[in-house]
């Protein structure tokens, strides 16, 4: 039940997700597609929210919080675009944080050894939505006063304070200074505890990545600075408990539920919130698949590790650790700690021996499966067979042929040993082609990135230096990009009708060459 | 050409999240005005004392008889508002706490049509019975306003003349 509730909410959203991707990977490539890079551009946000912050709080003053922003609004070479600058900055670091929560989600990243990583990353949002809501508060323009009321008829449903907070705000005196130090220094302390939620956030990661990449970095920055220069942050007329507020220009991303709020009475409103947040806080509980169907954590034998530390390296999760065996056959084995182990099966093609993985996922597991499908498919000269992600490729793995290519899925590209494209080249295909999900978007993090290394640059468990790399062919490809898999596929048919159609002798010729010594030496 | 497909769509992006960020929204129609009544009081106590009897005096421990047994309890208020005649208020504000005994305080808003009214504001201690000695006089307002559209007239308390007063904005 709880997992097909997942299911059914998975399914809303993915489709027009997958479609959003190959869009953005068309125009930006999936290098710099913004959609990939969701987390980063949250983090960019925050750390341009600080830089601007800092330079506005030089000019601001408690003692008269709206004149200080209009001297500020004065200021047109810096001013008034910084501070355009610090709001949109805060906008995009709602926004891709909340894309970024989504994503998660619909790629079944939200449980399990990851729960850390979802309550603490619903933390962060929260208190950047706290944060925020000082901020606007602090402008003391119509939008505060309308927010302030707002928030403090919330907070006077609580049973915790003993006078209305509401009556602060009906102009029957002024407000008093302390109201805006509180507000200045939440706006300042809650960024600092973020920063320690966001160490507790990737905690778990053995390489996080903080910043986009440096071209999409500069870009968003430089969008970020245009349209702050062309659209200036709007301050509405000073606030005026005594007047009607009539219309005010709201912040969606931070004010989207004053609404809704406005019109139900305080206890609904908390019922609601409370249910929303319940509901959120309890995601790695209802979409976690069944006790059953839960992917096994990776485990090691013990009789086939040579104790490289490869594995342990490969990582993403920092869930490997080599163990020191005492006695005579003192050695170092593989461990896997299951309880920060998320079954992505990265460490599956980390050794040559193919001594760690998933139960039923390993090496050995995989090369058994790509036995039997070339025992049944028996690929020709001429044939490409597509080893096709699960999880991206154009959703291609569901198929049995493409475009005349045999399909062979695997779960995840990244962790496909390079012995199973090695058996596969020999047993007659003539060429290869990996389809990969995107380096940036792999729910294994690290995959498409080591299966490069191991493919082209002689990491560990590296593909052999005789298998012909002409005939192989790796392409990245999302959920909704079955059109670059063709577009791949087709390349590689051409590459291999012209290596076939190589005179035969001039193979001979490399071949002798090889044989040679062994026919010598023997 | 894609370059420029692409920079176009990151600027169209910051532009919505822009322009995202300063949406209008009707918080409330101006067209007509609000009378906001907001002030604290404190509650008015009253204790009732008796002698008791030798058979009760007898039951208590030597330690708990004492001559006169006094239970004290706080009074309700009752704020009545009236606009030119008509009762458009009339509310018993209870003092906070769970025993009543912490202030009470009055913050209710009536939207009223723009124009000149006659208001009268009355907010007394409502004993159950006949009122005790000593209850302090009801504070009452009695005043010709002009509200315009969109303001507010705010109705408190001013402890130094211990009178309602009226304050607008300007």
């Amino acid at each position: 039940m709880k997992g097909r509730l997942g299911d059914a909410s998975r399914a809303l959203f993915r489709r027009p997700l997958a479609r959003a991707d190959a869009v953005a990977n068309r125009l930006y490539g999936w290098r710099y597609n913004p959609l990939y890079q969701s987390g980063t551009l949250a983090v960019l946000g925050f750390v341009v929210m600080l830089a601007t912050g800092l330079y506005l709080l030089l000019f601001y003053r408690i003692g008269g919080p709206y004149e200080s922003m209009v001297r500020l609004e004065g200021q047109v070479w810096a001013g008034r675009w910084i501070r355009a600058l610090h709001r949109y900055a805060a906008d995009l670091a709602v926004a891709a944080a909340g894309l970024h929560a989504l994503r998660m989600f619909l790629q079944h990243r939200s449980w399990g050894p990851r729960t850390l990583a979802w309550v603490s990353g619903l933390v962060l949002l929260f208190g950047t939505f706290v944060c925020g809501w000082t901020g606007y508060v602090m402008l003391w323009d119509e939008q505060a006063l309308v927010l302030a009321v707002e928030g403090a008829r919330l907070m006077d449903a609580l049973p915790i304070f003993s006078e209305p907070q509401a009556r602060a705000f009906v102009g029957e005196r002024p407000i008093p200074s302390a109201f805006f130090f509180l507000n200045l220094f939440l706006h300042i302390a809650l960024p600092v505890g973020l920063a320690l939620v966001l160490w507790i956030h990737v905690s778990r990661l053995a390489r996080p990545v903080l910043l986009p990449p440096r071209g999409l970095l500069w870009g968003s920055l430089a969008a970020l600075v245009v349209v702050s220069l062309l659209v200036p942050a709007p301050l509405g007329p000073k606030a005026e408990p005594l007047s009607v507020p009539g219309t005010v220009e709201l912040d969606v991303f931070y004010a989207f539920w004053l609404p809704a709020s406005r019109v139900l009475a305080p206890a609904t409103a908390w019922l609601l919130f409370l249910g929303f947040a319940g509901l959120l806080t309890l995601v790695p509980w209802w979409t976690r698949p069944p006790r059953g169907q839960r992917p096994a954590p990776s485990a090691s034998s013990e009789r086939l590790c040579t104790g490289c530390l490869q594995c342990s390296l490969d990582c993403p999760y920092g869930a490997i650790s080599m163990l020191e065996l005492a006695g005579e056959l003192a050695r170092r084995v593989a461990q896997v700690d299951p309880r920060l182990c998320v079954s992505c099966g990265i460490c599956t093609a980390s050794c040559a021996p193919m001594a760690v993985g998933p139960p039923l996922e390993t090496g050995r597991d995989e090369l058994a499966r790509a036995r039997a499908f070339a025992n049944q498919r028996r690929p020709a000269a001429l044939d490409v067979v597509l080893l096709a992600c699960r999880r991206g490729a154009g959703r291609l793995a569901e198929r049995d042929t493409v475009d005349g290519a045999l399909v062979h899925p695997v779960t995840c590209a990244g962790h496909l040993h390079t012995s199973v494209i090695e058996f596969l080249l020999r047993s007659g295909a003539g060429g290869v082609l990996v389809a990969s999900c995107p380096p940036r978007d792999c729910w294994g993090r690290e995959g498409p990135k080591w299966l490069q290394e191991r493919l082209h640059h002689g990491r560990e468990a590296e593909l052999r230096e005789s298998v012909d790399r002409r005939r192989l062919g790796v392409v990245y490809a999302g959920e909704g990009e079955r059109r670059v898999v063709l577009q791949a596929l087709a390349e590689l048919r051409r590459t291999i009708e012209a290596l076939e159609q190589e005179p035969a002798e001039e193979r001979v010729e490399v071949e002798l060459e090889c044989e040679r010594p062994r026919a010598e030496a023997s | 050409m894609r370059v420029l497909a692409a920079a176009a769509v990151a600027l169209g992006l910051a532009l919505a999240l822009a322009l995202c960020s300063r949406l209008p929204f009707a918080v409330e129609t101006r067209d007509d005005a609000r009378i906001r009544l907001s002030w604290r009081a404190l509650p008015e106590r009253i204790e009732e004392c008796r002698e008791p009897s030798a058979e009760e005096l007898a039951k208590l421990p030597p330690h708990m008889r004492r001559p006169r047994i006094c239970e004290g309890r706080t009074l309700p208020f009752l704020l009545q508002v009236t606009l030119d005649g008509e009762t458009r208020l009339d509310a018993r504000i209870q003092p906070a706490g769970v025993r009543g005994e912490r202030p009470a305080y009055v913050f209710r808003e009536l939207r009223v049509a723009p124009g000149e009214h006659r208001l009268t504001v009355r907010f007394a201690a409502q004993p159950d019975g006949p009122a005790p000695q000593g209850l302090r006089a009801p504070l009452v307002l009695e005043e010709t306003v002009r509200l315009a559209p969109g303001s507010v007239l705010l109705v408190t308390y001013d402890p130094d003349t211990d009178r309602l007063r009226i304050r607008t904005s300007g």
